[in-house]
């Protein structure tokens, strides 16, 4: 029996699932199950996973997080500069990647078992190569109204920019730490939120929010453990 | 004193449950610090730890040694004067050992290398396995060991392979004159934008490096996360090349032209 669907959300355990860009598969191999995923692009995972029994399946989007390079920073560059005046402060709409987790649920215990992407990937330097960081690249524009996202591939991010300084500032990209995001979502759409404070042209600190409006949406569950003891903040030191 | 005036029976008992103690304590903590080196793997280097590991052993070993001489009333300060004696002697006989613990000690807490990290030392390029007090043991790429003092680390030009989070590649690619350098570096660029480990930023570049005899010597540079470095730029030279040569672009060969002015007399000859 097949579970034939495209969007997110949570499903009874069926041997077959096919979603448009990808598909996987579960066969009960005496103790233990096999899984074996495939997308559009050819992607290939194959395991086994040391259950005999599931519950439940949750397709959900993630942090643009890459397995073979877990990296959790996001830089996120504009395709056109954003000019901002003096003391002001102005809202908007980015578009960002998301990979999509597989999760099992057995008795009401939720465990990851894939986390793949849709979209090719790219990384960025931030800063010099020893004290800067390596982050998922992403090209976006600044969209004054919320974004259709594309599902299983972005998701839309809310944002906040204030420039506190005293001169006019051209921003020109944004770099955050991904590993405090939290991601809402509903059937198609991804969700989260973020500020950007500019101080100077150098400098500017960057936090994920909790979105705004997020009733209907189910929370992603995190695949990123949450950092004890450090700041949910980014500086951005080397310019914006 | 006879020695058999000094062990009675009820001395080597004694002696025999210190000793017994000594074991059963030195086995206690060495599992603690196993337990400690699992719990704490992931929040503290795999390097600290063993320096933290050697610390606490060798800590405990000399302090119940001392309460254990203590105990068997064995006064301490002969042997301290003679420790200074011994000391002194030793320091002049040891002056490489001593050195070289001083510069373990600079290792572990300046930090310029650590285990795991590739590295070029002293003519040596490898893998450093462990940092010990008197020297650094390396694995070099060929598999051989390898174990430097570490004064000789300290006072070598390190380059640490593995530090920065990314590295440059380099390659130089000879075209030929007639061939579109615009072209060439169009097929470049296009095809290192759809790599996944060539960073977006720094941008990669593609330049004219050299209009040498037979080629124009064309310099291609990009970024990738260091971790990815090696297969990358093994992995990559290859393929651009078979891009040019796929779009048309020539990689040539030295090539010589000669002229003969005087084919007659040449012939005459």
């Amino acid at each position: 029996m097949s579970v034939i669907s495209n969007h997110y959300g949570e499903y009874p355990f069926k041997n077959d699932y096919i979603f448009d860009k990808f598909k996987f598969t579960f066969t009960l191999d005496s103790q233990v199950f096999r899984y074996f995923r495939e997308t559009f692009h050819s992607q290939k995972k194959n395991l086994l996973i040391s259950l005999n029994n599931i519950d439940k399946i949750i397709v959900q989007p993630s942090e643009p997080l890459v397995s073979d390079l877990p990296k959790t920073h996001l830089m996120l560059e504009l395709s056109e500069p954003l000019v901002l005046p003096p003391d002001s402060e102005i809202r908007g709409f980015f578009d960002f990647p998301v990979s999509v987790a597989i999760l099992v649920i057995v008795n009401n215990k939720i465990t990851p078992i894939d986390l793949f992407q849709l979209l090719p990937y790219k990384f960025a330097l931030y800063g010099n190569s020893h004290n800067g960081v390596l982050c998922r690249y992403w090209k976006t524009s600044f969209y004054p109204v919320p974004i259709e996202p594309r599902i299983f591939e972005t998701g839309v991010l809310e944002i906040e920019i204030q420039n506190s300084s005293s001169s006019t500032i051209t921003l020109t990209r944004l770099v955050m730490d991904f590993a405090y995001i939290e991601l809402f979502y509903n059937w198609t759409v991804v969700k989260a939120k973020a500020r950007a404070r500019i101080q100077s042209e150098s400098l500017c600190e960057t936090q994920f929010l909790v979105p705004t409006d997020v009733h209907n949406f189910t929370k992603s569950y995190d695949l990123i453990p949450t950092k004890i003891l450090s700041s949910s903040k980014f500086i951005m030191l080397y310019g914006i | 004193m006879k020695i058999a005036n000094i062990l009675t029976p009820e001395k080597i008992i004694e002696l025999t449950v210190v000793i017994v103690i000594f074991l059963i304590l030195l086995v206690l903590i060495n599992l603690v610090l196993k337990k400690l080196k699992i719990v704490l793997s992931d929040k503290i280097s795999f390097q600290t730890l063993l320096v933290f590991n050697r610390f606490v052993l060798w800590g405990f070993i000399v302090l119940y040694t001392i309460l254990a001489l203590t105990y068997f009333g064995v006064k301490l300060t002969g042997i301290l004067a003679l420790g200074g004696l011994v000391s002194i002697i030793i320091g002049f006989a040891a002056q490489k050992v001593v050195g070289n613990f001083i510069a373990g000690l600079f290792l572990i807490f300046e930090r310029p290398i650590k285990m795991g990290q590739s590295v070029l030392i002293n003519n040596f390029s490898g893998i450093v396995e462990e940092i010990r007090f008197l020297s650094t043991i390396m694995r070099t790429f060929q598999g051989e060991f390898v174990r430097i003092p570490n004064e000789l680390v300290f006072t070598s030009a390190i380059t640490n392979l593995t530090e920065n989070i990314a590295r440059r590649v380099d390659y130089i690619i000879g075209i030929r004159y007639s061939d579109d350098f615009e072209k060439a570096k169009e097929v470049v660029l296009k095809f290192l934008d759809l790599e996944q480990f060539v960073l977006a930023v720094p941008k990669p570049e593609v330049f004219v490096e050299e209009f040498a005899s037979s080629s124009v010597n064309v310099h291609i540079r990009f970024w990738v996360p260091t971790e990815k470095w090696y297969d990358m730029k093994n992995y990559l030279q290859d393929v651009i090349r078979n891009k040019l040569i796929n779009s048309g672009v020539q990689i040539p060969f030295p090539q010589m032209e000669v002229k003969i002015h005087n084919l007659d007399g040449f012939k005459e000859r």
